[in-house]
């Protein structure tokens, strides 16, 4: 079934109040954005706040409000960015401001667009209005931007400038986190498992996965953890002694938990199932936020599938790992994998119960 | 009975005596499915940005918190230190915020004292000590927020220079019991400058201090007693517990967690009475069972 997906027309784009040097890029993005694609998700509103402390690493835009944690093409994007925050960012160390002052305060923030690594447009979300009736809750809320087709990145950089001073700041595309996007490259889609906290399952681009494309089959460490319940395996390896302030102590050493998921899939194309086969562990997904890790592997689906049924296997293995030092107490061998859990994921923790997806044709 | 909200509100990251990174000590609470969040590093508080993040990503309340350093009979022969967490609501986890209180001032002031105690006793040194321990000799240029903290320090002094481990012990507290401006007040002018800023008091570890009578008139202010903590015995702290019930004292329950040993969970909730509190507003039941 093909599904007309994302349109984004110039009424839109004015409706947002978008500066009219970025018009024009976003009436191309318009006519870019118009199309026929298999996504079920249509141009949703997204805000976008502002988190991070300058000097304290990269600054991020997160969800503010958002139908769900990712975004996807054809979002319609706006920022409420916390007026006391950027003040500060403004003027480091400096008095605190009155709510009148603060209210001279305007930020831009500028949004390239790339797929994979080449700019397709920059457009710009300028402040369009005040919101909070205190200093602490004032938010300047700007205009909003629409993620063009294509796009599997965005880039940002945040000017400020009070307006009653001519005082500005500049943060570029170096200071803040740059944004993974969703749904750029149709019909290829992701299908994500993950926990947060409760299992779920679901198609990233909307729909279903599409018959004769590629899908990537993802599944989150945190998962993983709940699946063979990591929190109740006995990680200590031996131990050693180390100095603190009340003195020499005894403390712990402990190795690493390492899971290897593996999946099995079935098609209704006469095939029957696939020998199971590994994901890759990806500690710099794009799914996932940093520290994480997260299984990968991309599949293609039969021309011919309209069904597919999935099943999980995970085996988490302890790796043992030693430091230097002539007080360690070593419990096991320098470089043991040791197996600790090996658990099926399935439905309702039910063995022989598939996770069934529809496939579009 | 109360309910109660999973959690692990008290314990320490490589910014003060602990061993954990913010992002480590968030995650091992993640993992064991706690719902709310702090650091409380003493005096200071350096691991909010990393660790509010981590809890963010990982769907955590995270509460601003510090283990306020107080003395009773500052500067006698019975001077002992009695320690007041001091609790911000959520909102706080926020430099616009945070950095407008007296407590974050006042550690901006610790780390730029524990910086310059630290160097002075380098430069105390000899020649060969001073460039085991600051070979490249950069230490004097870390800003304040990164030049090594007591524990880092103490590894570091293990590992390049181990018989000086003893003498940098014994001196280290001299950085507290010599500073009377930033540690001489009493746990009642902490509490008061707790509350001032907006954040909730309890007295950590009511049980370890040795003047009881003393400690036990501290806790008559105190807004909060930590009843369950790795220091307290069973026995101990059904004794706070009954206290706190009895002068209707918020209590919390934590580790006091300095990756020492092996964690130990605390063994009850924190009552959603006190985090409503801290928070400054009720919770829903949606919110009380993790539900949307």
């Amino acid at each position: 079934m093909k599904v007309r997906v994302y349109r984004v027309d110039g009424e839109l784009a004015s409706e947002a109040g978008m500066a009219a040097a970025a018009q024009a890029d976003t009436d191309t993005v318009a006519q870019e954005g118009v199309g026929e694609g298999t996504s079920a998700l249509l141009g949703r509103d997204v805000t976008l706040d502002v988190a991070g402390w300058p000097g304290s690493g990269t600054l991020q835009f997160v969800l503010r409000a958002a139908p769900d944690d990712i975004l996807h093409v054809g979002d319609r994007v706006k920022w409420s960015l916390p007026a006391l925050t950027l003040w500060d960012w403004l003027y480091p160390g400096g008095e605190t401001p009155s709510l009148d002052q603060i209210q001279k305060l305007a930020a831009t923030v500028k949004v390239t667009a790339e797929d994979e690594g080449k700019p397709l447009s920059t457009q710009e979300a300028g402040t369009v209005s005040f919101s909070g009736a205190e200093l602490y809750d004032a938010r300047i809320e700007t205009s909003a931007v629409v993620i063009p087709s294509g796009t599997d990145t965005l880039r940002f950089a945040l000017a400020l400038t009070d307006t009653s001073s001519g005082t500005k700041a500049d943060f570029g595309q170096d200071q803040i986190a740059q944004r993974p996007v969703f749904g750029g490259a149709l019909p290829s889609k992701t299908l994500l498992f993950d926990s947060t906290p409760a299992f779920r399952q679901r198609v990233i681009e909307g729909g279903d996965p599409v018959a004769g494309a590629s899908v990537l089959l993802a599944y989150s460490d945190w998962r993983a953890d709940a699946v063979v319940d990591a929190s109740w395996i006995d990680r200590q390896i031996g131990t050693t002694v180390s100095g603190g302030r009340m003195g020499l102590q005894t403390i712990p050493l402990y190795g690493q938990l390492v899971h290897e998921v593996t999946y099995g899939v079935c098609f209704d194309d006469g095939q029957g199932w696939r020998p199971e086969a590994p994901l890759s562990p990806n500690t710099a997904s794009r799914l996932l936020g940093p520290y994480r890790t997260c299984f990968e592997g991309e599949i293609d689906i039969p021309a011919t599938a309209t069904r597919m049924s999935i099943y999980w296997h995970v085996r988490t293995t302890l790796l043992v790992s030693y430091p230097g030092g002539s007080n360690v107490v070593r419990w096991y061998n320098e470089g043991d994998k040791l197996l600790r859990a090996d658990r099926y994921d399935n439905p309702g923790g039910q063995p022989f119960v598939n996770y069934e997806f529809p496939v579009e044709s | 009975m109360d309910l109660e909200i999973a959690s692990d509100i008290h314990g320490h990251t490589h910014f003060s005596d602990g061993r954990a990174t913010p992002e480590e000590y968030i995650d091992l609470r993640r993992s064991l499915g706690m719902r709310l969040v702090a650091v409380a590093d003493h005096d200071i508080f350096t691991a909010v940005p990393a660790a509010s993040r981590a809890a963010a990503r990982a769907g955590m309340w995270f509460l601003p918190a510090a283990e306020i350093t107080s003395f009773v009979h500052f500067g006698t022969t019975e001077a002992e230190q009695v320690h007041v967490l001091a609790y911000f609501p959520p909102s706080f986890a926020n430099a616009a915020r945070l950095s407008r209180t007296a407590l974050h001032k006042r550690s901006l002031v610790v780390l730029a004292r524990w910086k310059t105690f630290v160097l002075d006793w380098l430069a105390s040194l000899p020649t060969e000590d001073r460039r085991a321990l600051d070979p490249d000799a950069d230490l004097a240029a870390l800003p304040d927020a990164q030049f090594p903290a007591l524990q880092t320090l103490i590894e570091r002094i293990c590992a390049a220079r181990r018989p000086l481990f003893d003498p940098f012990r014994l001196h280290h507290v001299r950085f507290w019991e010599g500073d009377r401006e930033l540690f001489g007040w009493t746990p009642e002018e902490a509490m008061e400058a707790i509350r001032a800023d907006g954040a909730l008091d309890v007295v950590a570890h009511a049980g370890r201090y040795k003047n009881k009578e003393r400690a036990r008139k501290a806790l008559v202010h105190a807004s909060g007693v930590e009843v369950y903590t790795s220091r307290h015995q069973a026995d101990v702290a059904k004794g706070y517990l009954e206290l706190a019930e009895e002068q209707d004292k918020h209590w919390t329950a934590s580790s006091d967690d300095h990756q020492n040993g092996r964690y130990a969970r605390p063994p009850r909730g924190t009552p959603v009475r006190t985090v409503e509190r801290i928070f400054g507003r009720s919770l829903s039941m949606d919110e009380i069972h993790g539900r949307g």
